[in-house]
C-alpha cells in the first residue's frame, strides 16, 4: 500500500491530468476546453486544500497566513494577488486558458509524462502528452475508485471524484463507481463529506460543473 | 487635470479576449438562422405554397413583432441562464409543467426543422451531382449522405470558431445582396413597385400562413441567451448581438424576396410553382454570383441541418443533466457532444428520411416545407408561452427592469404571437396548399397538443415520483450552483489530511 501511494503525484491538478488522458496513447478522454476548465477547477482546489485561498462571497481571495513553496502554486498566488477580488467562473476561466500546458509541464517536469509534438502541424492540432509510464499514469483513477468504492476517501480523492463528475469524465477504471457518479442521491452523498471538511471545495466543483455546462451548450472555440 | 484611464489587468485583458464580443455572438446567431437556406429554399416555397405577394411585408412584420418580444425575453434571459433559454423561461414564469410542456414542443418544433432540411439538401446535392460530376442519384441517397455528415460532426462536437462563422455568413449575406440587387436591376414589368413591401399587402384572411413562412425565416434568433455565460458583457453584447442580427436578416429577407416579387413580377408565383422554384433565387443573377450562391446553398443547409441537431441536442442534454430524463442524456463523450441526446436526433432523422421514401412524399413540398413550417408555428407557439412567461414572471419579480421592458413589450409581444399563432393555426390548410380539413391540417399542428400534453404530464408525474427531478426542472446552471454546499450530520473525509490515507 506504501509503494503504491508513493507513485502518486501529490497534486490534484496532476491527477486529474493523468485521468483525464488515456494511458498509454495520450489521447485526452475530454475534449481541450472541458479539459482545460476541469484542470483550472483542480488548480484551484490544489490551493484551497493548501489555505492558500478561500472563496469568500463567490470571490477568491488570498488567505494571508499561508506561504505556498510549490513554484506553480506561488505562481497562481502571485495572480490572485494581483488582481482586485473575482468570481470563482473568472478564475476558472482565465486559469483554464493555461491550465493544460501549465499542469503538463508540472508533470513533464516531475518526469511523469513528456510532450510528443504532432506529427503534421496544422492550425489547431495541438501535441500529446504522453505518460513515461502507463502504471503510474493509470494509477489515480484506479486509486480513487477503490478509495470512493470502500468509504475511504481523503478530502483529495473526492475532489478528483466531484471533477470527475463536473467535467463528465469517463475513465475506465472508474466502472465501480459510475453508479455514484450518475445517482443524484448517491453522488451528494459521497461528497457530503467533503462540505463538512470545507465547503469551499464543493463551491469550486459547482463552479466547474456550472462552468463545463456552458462550455458543452455554446459549442465554441473562440 | 484629468485621470488616466487604468490599464485593464492581466486577467481582465485575457478574459476579454478569450470571451465572445457582440459580433461573434451574432455571427453564431446568423450560423443557426442560416440566411441563404430561407431565402433559396423558403422564400420561393413561401410564395408556392400561399400563392401570395406579400412575404417581403411579412418578413418586415414578423421582425417588428420579434424586436419587441425580445425586449422582456432578454431582460429574463439575463436572470436565468439556461442552455435551453425558453422552456426555461417557461418554467420560471408559467409554472414547471407548463415548462416542460415548452421544452416538448421545441423537442419536437427543432426536429421538425431539423429533419425537414433533409428534403431540400437531397434533391439539392443530387442535381449538383449531376450537373457538375454526372452522379446520378434518387435524393434520398444523397439525404442519408447528408444525414451520416451531420450524425458524424454532431457526435465528432466540433468546436465553432466565431470568425469562421463570420466569414461564412458574411459571404451568405454578400451573395443574397448581390443577388438581390441584380433582381431590382431588372425588373420584369419595367418598373419596380413597393406593393410587396406594404404591411397592407397582408389580408387578414392570409395573414396566417404568410406569417407562419416568415416566423420559421426567424427560427435561430432566440438562440442569443446561450452564450450569455461565454460573452464579454452579457447584459450588453447578447442584447447588441441579438438586435443587430434580427434587423440584418430582416433587412436582407425583405429585400431579396421584394426582388423576386420585382424581377418576376406576376409570374413570382407561377415560378415558384414551377419546376424551377428552389433556383429562382439564383437565376434572377446568372454567372459567378449564381454558382458561387449554390455550392453556399449546399453549404449553409448543412450548417443549418447541424445547427438544428445541436440545438435538440442541447434541449436534451439540459434535461438530462437535471435528471429530468434518464441520466444519460444528461452525459457528455470524450469530444464534449451530448451523446445520447445526439444519437437519438440522428435516429429520428433516418427515421424521417426513410419515412418520406416510404411514403412517396415530395421531398421538398413536403418534407421541408411542411416539416419546416410545421417546425416554425411551433417555436412561434414557443416564443408565445416564453412571452407570456416574461409578463408573470416580472410581475412577481419585478426587480430593477423599467416598466416598458417588464410589462408592455412583453405584454404586446404575448398578444402579438398569439394572434399570429392563431392565424397560422387556423388557416394551417393553405399553410400546406392542402384542402381545409384534411388529414395533416389536423395532424402536423395536433403534434405540439400532444407535446404539451405529455410534456407536462411527466412533470407531474416527477413531482410525485422524483421530487429533486422536478425541483430542478428549468434551473439548469442555477440548480447546480444553489446546491448545498454543506451537508448536516455527515462526517468528515476519513483523514483530516488533504492526501492521508486512512487504510
Amino acid at each position: 500500500m506504501v509503494e503504491l501511494q508513493q507513485i502518486k503525484t501529490g497534486f490534484e491538478a496532476n491527477e486529474f491530468f493523468l485521468m483525464a488522458n488515456d494511458d498509454p496513447s495520450g489521447r485526452p478522454r475530454l475534449s481541450e476546453r472541458i479539459l482545460a476548465l476541469g484542470l483550472a477547477g483542480a488548480l484551484l482546489c490544489e490551493l484551497v486544500l493548501d489555505n492558500a485561498v478561500a472563496i469568500e462571497k463567490g470571490n477568491l481571495v488570498r488567505t494571508a497566513h499561508h506561504r505556498p513553496r510549490h513554484l506553480l502554486h506561488v505562481r497562481l498566488c502571485g495572480e490572485v494577488d494581483e488582481e482586485a477580488p473575482r468570481s470563482v467562473r473568472d478564475w476558472l476561466d482565465y486559469l483554464g486558458l493555461q491550465a493544460i500546458d501549465r499542469v503538463g509541464q508540472r508533470l513533464r517536469n516531475a518526469g511523469v509524462v513528456q510532450f510528443q509534438q504532432p506529427r503534421l502541424k496544422m492550425p489547431g492540432r495541438t501535441g500529446r502528452w504522453l505518460p513515461v509510464d502507463v502504471q503510474t499514469a493509470n494509477w489515480p483513477a484506479v486509486d480513487v475508485a477503490r478509495k470512493v468504492y470502500y468509504g475511504r476517501a481523503t478530502a483529495s480523492d473526492l475532489v478528483l471524484f466531484g471533477l470527475t463528475r463536473a467535467t463528465g469524465l469517463d475513465n475506465p477504471a472508474l466502472w465501480e463507481i459510475r453508479h455514484l457518479l450518475t445517482d443524484p442521491t448517491l453522488l451528494k452523498q459521497t461528497l457530503s463529506p467533503l462540505a463538512v471538511y470545507n465547503s469551499a471545495l464543493v463551491d469550486l466543483l459547482t463552479q466547474t460543473e456550472v462552468a463545463v455546462a456552458s462550455a458543452v451548450a455554446s459549442q465554441r472555440r473562440g | 487635470m484629468s485621470i488616466p484611464p487604468t490599464a485593464p489587468s492581466k486577467m481582465s485583458a485575457a478574459l476579454a479576449k478569450d470571451r465572445l464580443g457582440a459580433p461573434a455572438v451574432g455571427f453564431f446567431i446568423l450560423a443557426g438562422v442560416a440566411p441563404l437556406t430561407v431565402t433559396e429554399g423558403v422564400v420561393p416555397s413561401a410564395f408556392a405554397a400561399t400563392g401570395l405577394t406579400s412575404v417581403p411585408a411579412a418578413f418586415l412584420v414578423v421582425a417588428a413583432v420579434l424586436a419587441v418580444f425580445v425586449i422582456g425575453y432578454l431582460a429574463m434571459a439575463r436572470r436565468i441562464p439556461n442552455a435551453g433559454a425558453a422552456y426555461a423561461l417557461i418554467s420560471k414564469g408559467l409554472g414547471k409543467p407548463a415548462g416542460m410542456a415548452g421544452w416538448l414542443v421545441a423537442v419536437v418544433a427543432y426536429n421538425l426543422l431539423q429533419v425537414g432540411l433533409y428534403g431540400m439538401i437531397g434533391p439539392q446535392l443530387a442535381s449538383f451531382a449531376a450537373d457538375n460530376f454526372g452522379l446520378h442519384a434518387s435524393w434520398g441517397v444523397w439525404a442519408f449522405g447528408a444525414w451520416a455528415v451531420v450524425a458524424v460532426l454532431g457526435l465528432l462536437r466540433v468546436d465553432l470558431s466565431g470568425w469562421v462563422l463570420g466569414v461564412l455568413s458574411v459571404l451568405e449575406l454578400v451573395v443574397i445582396v448581390a443577388v438581390t440587387i441584380r433582381g431590382l436591376a431588372h425588373p420584369a414589368d419595367g418598373g419596380v413597385s413597393f406593393a410587396a413591401l406594404s404591411p397592407a399587402s397582408l389580408h387578414f384572411s392570409s395573414l396566417g400562413p404568410v406569417l407562419a413562412v416568415a416566423v420559421l425565416g426567424f427560427v435561430g434568433i432566440e438562440q442569443g441567451p446561450v452564450f450569455s455565460e461565454e460573452a464579454r458583457n452579457p447584459k450588453r453584447t447578447i442584447p447588441m448581438a441579438t438586435y443587430i442580427s434580427l434587423g440584418v436578416i430582416a433587412v436582407v429577407y425583405a429585400a431579396a424576396s421584394w426582388a423576386l416579387v420585382v424581377h418576376y413580377g406576376s409570374q413570382v408565383v407561377p415560378t415558384a410553382q414551377g419546376p424551377d422554384g428552389t433556383g429562382m433565387l439564383f437565376a434572377m443573377a446568372p454567372g459567378l454570383e449564381a454558382s458561387t450562391g449554390r455550392s453556399l446553398f449546399l453549404t449553409s443547409l448543412l450548417a443549418a441541418a447541424l445547427a438544428f441537431h445541436t440545438a435538440v441536442g442541447r434541449y436534451m442534454w439540459a434535461v438530462g443533466r437535471e435528471r429530468v430524463l434518464p441520466a444519460a442524456m444528461g452525459t457528455t463523450g470524450s469530444t464534449g457532444a451530448p451523446q445520447a441526446a445526439s444519437i437519438v436526433q440522428s435516429l429520428l432523422g433516418a427515421v424521417a428520411i426513410l419515412l418520406a421514401l416510404g411514403m412517396h412524399w415530395d421531398p421538398i413540398g413536403q418534407l421541408f416545407f411542411w416539416g419546416g413550417t410545421t417546425g416554425g408555428v411551433g417555436i412561434l407557439l414557443l416564443l408565445t408561452a416564453a412571452s407570456a412567461a416574461v409578463v408573470r414572471y416580472f410581475w412577481t419579480s419585478p426587480g430593477d427592469e423599467p416598466v416598458w421592458r417588464r410589462l408592455v413589450a412583453p405584454a404586446a409581444a404575448t398578444v402579438l404571437m398569439a394572434v399570429m399563432a392563431w392565424l397560422c393555426i387556423t388557416h394551417f390548410d393553405v399553410l400546406l396548399n392542402v384542402a381545409p380539413g384534411s388529414l395533416p391540417t389536423k395532424v402536423l399542428p395536433g403534434l405540439f397538443g400532444a407535446a404539451a400534453i405529455i410534456g407536462a404530464s411527466w412533470a407531474l408525474v416527477l413531482r410525485h415520483r422524483k421530487p429533486a427531478a422536478y425541483a430542478a426542472i428549468g434551473l439548469g446552471s442555477v440548480a447546480l450552483s444553489q446546491r448545498p454546499t454543506t451537508a448536516v450530520g455527515t462526517e468528515a473525509p476519513s483523514s483530516a489530511t488533504r492526501t492521508g490515507n486512512a487504510s
